[in-house]
């Protein structure tokens, strides 16, 4: 890959990897607001809200993030599996993607509950909180964003296996 | 020449993500249920959720 073509790819990676915390920021404050509000019309929009915010930006951020994050680790000396904290962020990164792809039928489900005209106050009140897995989603995305920064060393027996082949064999 | 060892960093955090995993196996071991519809009233959940606003397709 071109450096030209891989800053290109990094900086696509870092605005889509950033825009899905933000996003999971945004989804946070209609959690809490679906948790704390006794009003109806409060409640029905912050469930359609969390909807269409998990649907329509959430999901699709996160399966790009974890796309372009393995594109810009292959194309890099970084690697996917030569340093720990690239493995944890990838292991991290797909666990995040997996429980927010079952979490998302979960909130489809209230939020069609909350677009029924039939349902009451007392209906979307008793509704169970996603928070948790939502407050967790951007623990672990803002551990992601940590280790990614801060980049702490350990090479994986892989990656020193790799350094040791390339300090042993012939320079071209 | 072994390899370095694994730094602590990364063993605090692989014994953190393991007692995550059992004690989310312990609890579905015990019938605790964790997935779509846990949050329905017997565990239905209906698909598709709710229409996209005009313009959004």
């Amino acid at each position: 890959m071109s450096p030209a073509l891989r800053k290109l790819t990094l900086a696509g990676h870092i605005a889509i990897s950033v825009g899905w915390v933000g996003a999971v920021a945004a989804y946070i404050a209609l959690d809490v607001t679906a948790h704390t509000s006794r009003d109806l019309q409060t409640l029905r929009g912050a469930y359609l809200g969390m909807d269409l915010i998990v649907r329509w930006v959430i999901v699709p951020l996160a399966v790009a993030a974890l796309l372009t994050g393995v594109v810009v680790a292959l194309s890099t000396a970084w690697g996917l599996f030569r340093h720990w904290w690239v493995v944890i962020s990838l292991v991290l990164s797909v666990a995040a993607t997996l429980v927010l792809l079952l979490e998302t039928r979960t909130i489809a489900d209230l939020a069609a509950i909350a677009a029924d005209p039939q349902a009451s106050l007392d209906d979307l009140a008793d509704l169970p909180s996603t928070l948790a897995h939502s407050v967790g989603g951007a623990l672990i995305l803002l551990l992601v964003l940590t280790l990614n920064v801060y980049k702490p060393r350990g090479l994986t027996p892989y990656g020193w296996r790799k350094s040791m082949e390339r300090r042993t064999s012939p320079e071209p | 020449m072994r390899p370095p060892p694994t730094p602590p960093w990364v063993k605090a955090l692989a014994l953190i993500g393991i007692a995550l995993l059992i004690v989310f196996l312990v609890a579905a071991l015990l019938g605790a249920e964790h997935g779509p519809g846990r949050h329905m009233p017997g565990g239905a959940w209906v698909p598709g959720g709710v229409a996209l606003p005009a313009g959004m397709t």
